[in-house]
């Protein structure tokens, strides 16, 4: 009588039982060691293994021989297998996916990927460095959520991703393995640390292309890109209502995603891993998780343009904060070194008369740009504050500088609007008049000919803007009486700290803003004032284009959410929009952006 | 090249997602996945079986006259590519 042991496995709602002789309870032990046995309950399938005096191994199913191996390497393979499948055959609790897991902490990371991929590569050399093993093989993400479970088996190498790995091999003694003619089975404890029963929660999906010579490549994948990879790793699909298609999507809307494409270890090296640290914890907005992407993909080379490419992505320290001033003039930048340089010498030239009463605060956009270094630099003016800042991009950024300004009043400018002199000092005059006015205050500007103004903009729609330029006689005297406008361009405002209203949150690049923040302002019960000696003169010339994009859905996006926000009409913004854009093309943007439904 | 006169219209059966203006179609029968990006999936929008090709691609020169010379071929190749996935049909 052969001595026969039992063990039971788990994955998923599913659970197995396994008999097997008990002379092969270590290479079973190898095999499931990491695999938990479940709840008591009645297994899904129950399978047995039976080693014959040849020593050939036979495979039984629920009382069917389903394969049979020369030897244990050969019954191991097989056996892996036979449980993956029967595994994955009856799940209907959520997504089974086709894809290698690590963690950091408790933020998991994917690999989906077909045979080939270079999944169990690429988890072997992360787990080298120092993130912790979950799968190379099957995930499980019960429905609505990102937390998921794993079936944690040995690395199934395949021989050409053995001969990646002498490196990471050659750092350890223990070879803990099981090679068969196709496959070697490494035990993860090998590369580092293996960690099955975490709490992780999917924070990025990172596909990986293995091609031998390749160079490094991170590229961002969109949602629906992301969506079309993880449906060919889906495995369980037939199990489930619409086979899971929903579902994917809701979770590739959720969690960002890439693909790596590399060509050797060596590549990965101060590349992956600090990428990787960042995308998980700098919770980082679509357009930065971008940069991100392409600024970790730089190739390694040696070449000066490279270099100094590489360098770029260092980002400057924030300047410390100085000695409270009365006034913080503020304005953000993304790339303008030109614009932001002249601005601000400008304001120390010809405003030298309240350089003790005000702070220069210059947020940069985009720390990692070229310009940068540079406007760090500025710094030596002593009065001016450089800060990065990377959370949000486009017109609401402006939140971001009445948050850092360390003063009672902001004056908050475009990074390319020059002041009429004498205009700060007669501001502060007005703060020292009006010390808790809850207005906002902004002038007439000036265009290129020095001569010609517009006070104010007309409240009317044209050409995909709320507001026109106009102006207003009670303006074009300098000396002349503050009056109400309805609104006016954004390019130069200020207002006490504690009276910005502040954007809606959910504002997104740019467009929407006059008009929403002024009728904002009067219901907190301020007035919108033309200052007539506040005049400015705005660079509205770019004949080298704009680095940032403008775009009509997200314009129509902040129209309607302001709108909405403050009680106004949205059907002027939609008649406006169908008559600008066309109504297909305003309904199809109105239906992306979920603003289709009356009650949305 | 295709016949402009014809008016293509999207095939039955898939189950349909819109992300950030890309599209994903997916069908139940055929278990496939097709993908568009923002340019095709304003086409599949316009193919609803009454607009012809000479139509849809007026339409969105009209649109965007900056890249109306374009337009034409990307319309065209757009539409062999839908009609290979099998997402739609010619007409």
């Amino acid at each position: 009588m052969i001595a026969m042991n039992r063990r039971y496995l788990a994955f998923a709602d599913r659970r197995l039982l396994l008999n097997y002789p008990a002379a092969l309870d270590s290479v079973i032990d190898f095999l499931f060691a990491h695999v938990e046995p479940g709840p008591d309950r009645f297994p899904d399938h129950t399978f047995i293994l039976r080693q014959e005096p040849s020593g050939t191994c036979v495979l039984d199913k629920d009382g069917k021989e389903i394969g049979t191996a020369p030897d244990s390497a050969g019954m191991a393979n097989l056996l892996m297998g036979e449980v993956i499948y029967a595994m994955i055959d009856g799940v209907h609790s959520g997504l089974t996916l086709h894809a290698a897991a690590v963690a950091l902490g408790n933020k998991g990371i994917w690999m989906p990927g077909t045979s080939g991929a270079g999944k169990t590569s690429l988890s072997a050399w992360l787990v080298n460095h120092g993130y912790s093993y979950l799968t190379d093989e099957l995930i499980h993400c019960p429905f609505g959520g990102l937390k998921f479970t794993t079936f944690t088996r040995p690395f199934n190498f395949k021989q050409h991703g053995m001969d990646a790995l002498d490196d990471l091999l050659a750092k350890t003694d223990n070879r803990q393995q099981l090679a068969g003619e196709a496959v070697t089975m490494i035990q993860p404890e090998v590369f580092g640390r293996c960690e099955p029963q975490t709490t992780a929660e999917l924070a990025l999906l990172l596909f990986p292309k293995f091609q031998a010579g390749a160079d490094l490549v991170i590229e961002p994948l969109s949602a629906a890109r992301a969506g079309l990879q993880l449906m060919g790793c889906h495995v369980n699909a037939r199990n489930l209502a619409g086979h899971g298609f929903p579902d994917v999507v809701k979770l590739c809307r959720k969690v960002p995603a890439c693909r790596l494409t590399y060509g050797s270890f060596a590549q990965l090296e101060d590349s992956l891993d600090s990428f990787l640290e960042l995308a998980l914890n700098g919770n980082l907005a679509k357009h930065h998780f971008n940069t991100l992407c392409r600024l970790a993909a730089r190739p390694h080379s040696v070449d000066k343009q490279d270099t100094a490419r590489q360098e770029v992505k260092k980002i400057p320290l924030p300047t410390p904060r100085g000695e409270k001033k009365k006034l913080t003039i503020g304005m953000a930048t993304y790339d303008d070194y030109d614009g932001v340089y002249f601005s601000v010498q400008a304001i120390g030239l010809y405003h030298g008369e309240v350089r003790n009463d005000i702070e220069i605060l210059v947020i940069d956009n985009h720390p990692g740009g070229s310009a940068a270094a540079s406007l760090k630099k500025l710094e030596a003016l002593g009065n001016y504050r450089y800060v990065p800042y990377l959370e949000k991009t486009g017109t609401a950024i402006r939140d971001q500088i009445f948050a850092e300004a360390d003063s009672e009043y902001v004056l908050c400018m475009d990074s390319h609007v020059l002041i009429a002199p004498g205009a700060i000092a007669q501001l502060l005059s007005y703060f020292d008049d009006h010390p808790a006015c809850r207005d906002l205050l902004q002038g007439p500007l000036l265009y290129d000919n020095l001569q010609t103004i517009s006070t104010h903009f007309k409240p009317e729609w044209n050409k995909g803007m709320y507001g026109v330029w106009a102006c207003d006689n009670r303006g074009t005297d300098e000396n002349d009486p503050p009056f109400d406008i309805p609104m006016q361009g954004l390019g130069l405002f200020a207002c006490r700290k504690k009276s910005w209203p502040g954007f809606h949150p959910d504002f997104r690049g740019f467009g929407g803003e006059e008009g929403y923040i002024h009728e904002k302002i009067r219901q907190a019960g301020g007035r919108t004032l033309c200052l007539p000696f506040l005049r400015w003169l705005h660079r509205f010339e770019r004949p080298d284009g704009i680095p940032y994009s403008v775009d009509w859905q997200d314009r129509i996006w902040n129209y309607m959410i302001g709108f909405k926000e403050l009680g106004l009409d949205t059907d002027a913004v939609i008649q406006h929009f169908n008559k600008h854009l066309g109504e297909r093309v305003t309904t199809d943007i109105l239906h992306r952006l979920g603003l289709d439904r009356r009650d949305g | 090249m295709i016949d402009q006169n014809k008016c293509p219209h999207q095939n039955k059966g898939y189950m349909l997602e819109e992300l950030d203006g890309e599209l994903l179609l997916y069908h139940l029968d055929r278990t496939t996945t097709v993908y568009l990006n923002n340019s095709a999936a304003l086409v599949w929008h316009l193919c609803d079986g009454t607009n012809s090709i000479a139509e849809i691609i007026a339409f969105l020169q009209e649109k965007f006259p900056k890249a109306a010379g374009e337009i034409a071929d990307d319309v065209n190749d757009a539409l062999v590519e839908l009609n290979g996935a099998g997402a739609l049909s010619l007409g």
